[in-house]
């Protein structure tokens, strides 16, 4: 017989090859000074391990399971807020900052009269240098860019 | 009417359709062999029992999935698995070693005083010490005594990978109590 591979040692000692392998095993390290030695290492091993018993300590969980389960279920439904909610409502207030920055905009020019809106623009934009370059005029060129309601502010 | 005692399965079933008597019953017939597999991964009893408590809630949540096609301790098993090892790569972000951990309460040790708790602490902390993945494989081979083959099914690990690291894990526990068996030896001697 081949040598058993190293598993079939460890499955061997703990009593747990099929018999009639069991048996061939047996016959083998009857014979093999290496195999026999590594089968006494692996016993020596298993036999240590056995040595670290278990016993857990005497605790119900039921009570603990019982309140994670009430605990985790109730939230679910009533405290936290679904995302489309949270989302409607993150949409409305940011349309409302808008609208107040809009209304706050054009009062403050409707005060201090027509302010210099597309040179602060451009300024805003990092833009000076191109304005003096382009064939077509930085105003018109900008003109494609700017939403149509904000137009009607910078005429 | 049969009132003998549910299996598993039947239990399961009575869980997926709302009964939590079904649950606790599940939780009490389990409960130290879950807290005992937990505590030999994590090498803790505090998060043994989290573990455990973790693992029953989760059975609660995923009742109506479970299929009576599986067997039950298979399917328990790799949720006890699963958040162990879940666990210690949590754990390993803050490198904590088992020789750090708090020792067993002093109602877990053997009778046997010093030497035994010396023992039990030494193949502790090397089963502890074995990479995530040996010691899955070498606890559940060696303490529970599942085959490769359900090894393999508990952890979704092939079986030959399950071999690989039961071999390697215990040629590396049998490296670190080489002294204690030789120990053995010489007093047997």
């Amino acid at each position: 017989m081949n040598h058993p591979t190293e598993l079939e040692l460890i499955e061997w000692t703990a009593g747990r090859l099929e018999p009639e392998r069991a048996q061939a095993v047996r016959a083998h390290v009857a014979v093999c000074e290496a195999c026999a030695r590594t089968a006494a290492t692996q016993r020596d091993t298993r036999d240590a391990l056995g040595d670290w018993t278990v016993t857990p300590p005497a605790r119900d969980l039921w009570p603990a399971v019982e309140a994670q389960l009430e605990g985790t279920a109730a939230p679910a439904r009533a405290g936290r807020p679904s995302w489309p909610r949270t989302a409607v409502r993150a949409a409305a207030a940011i349309l409302l900052a808008a609208a107040v920055g809009h209304v706050a905009g054009r009062w403050v020019r409707s005060r201090v009269g027509k302010p210099p809106v597309e040179a602060a623009f451009v300024e805003s934009l990092h833009l000076e240098a191109l304005a003096g370059e382009s064939a077509v005029g930085l105003s018109s060129a900008l003109q494609t860019l700017v939403p149509d309601d904000l137009k009607e502010d910078l005429r | 009417m049969d009132t003998g005692p549910k299996s598993d399965a039947e239990l399961m079933a009575a869980v997926a359709g709302g009964r939590t008597a079904a649950l606790e019953e599940l939780v009490r017939r389990h409960q130290e062999s879950v807290m005992a597999v937990a505590y030999r991964f994590l090498g803790r009893w505090d998060l043994a029992e989290d573990v455990a408590q973790d693992v029953f809630v989760r059975i609660h949540r995923a009742a109506a999935d479970y299929r009576p096609e599986a067997k039950f301790t298979t399917w328990l098993y790799r949720i006890i698995v699963n958040r162990c090892l879940d666990l210690k790569r949590r754990e390993s972000r803050r490198p904590v070693s088992m020789a750090d951990m708090p020792a067993d309460p002093p109602g877990d040790a053997p009778p046997d005083p010093i030497d035994a708790r010396e023992t039990a602490g030494r193949v502790r902390q090397a089963v502890g010490d074995l990479p995530d993945r040996q010691r899955t494989a070498v606890v559940l081979h060696r303490y529970d005594g599942l085959s490769h083959r359900e090894i393999a099914e508990i952890t979704g690990w092939s079986e030959s990978a399950v071999e690989s690291l039961l071999v390697r894990g215990y040629a590396g526990l049998r490296d670190a109590l080489a002294d204690m068996n030789e120990i053995d030896r010489r007093e047997t001697a």
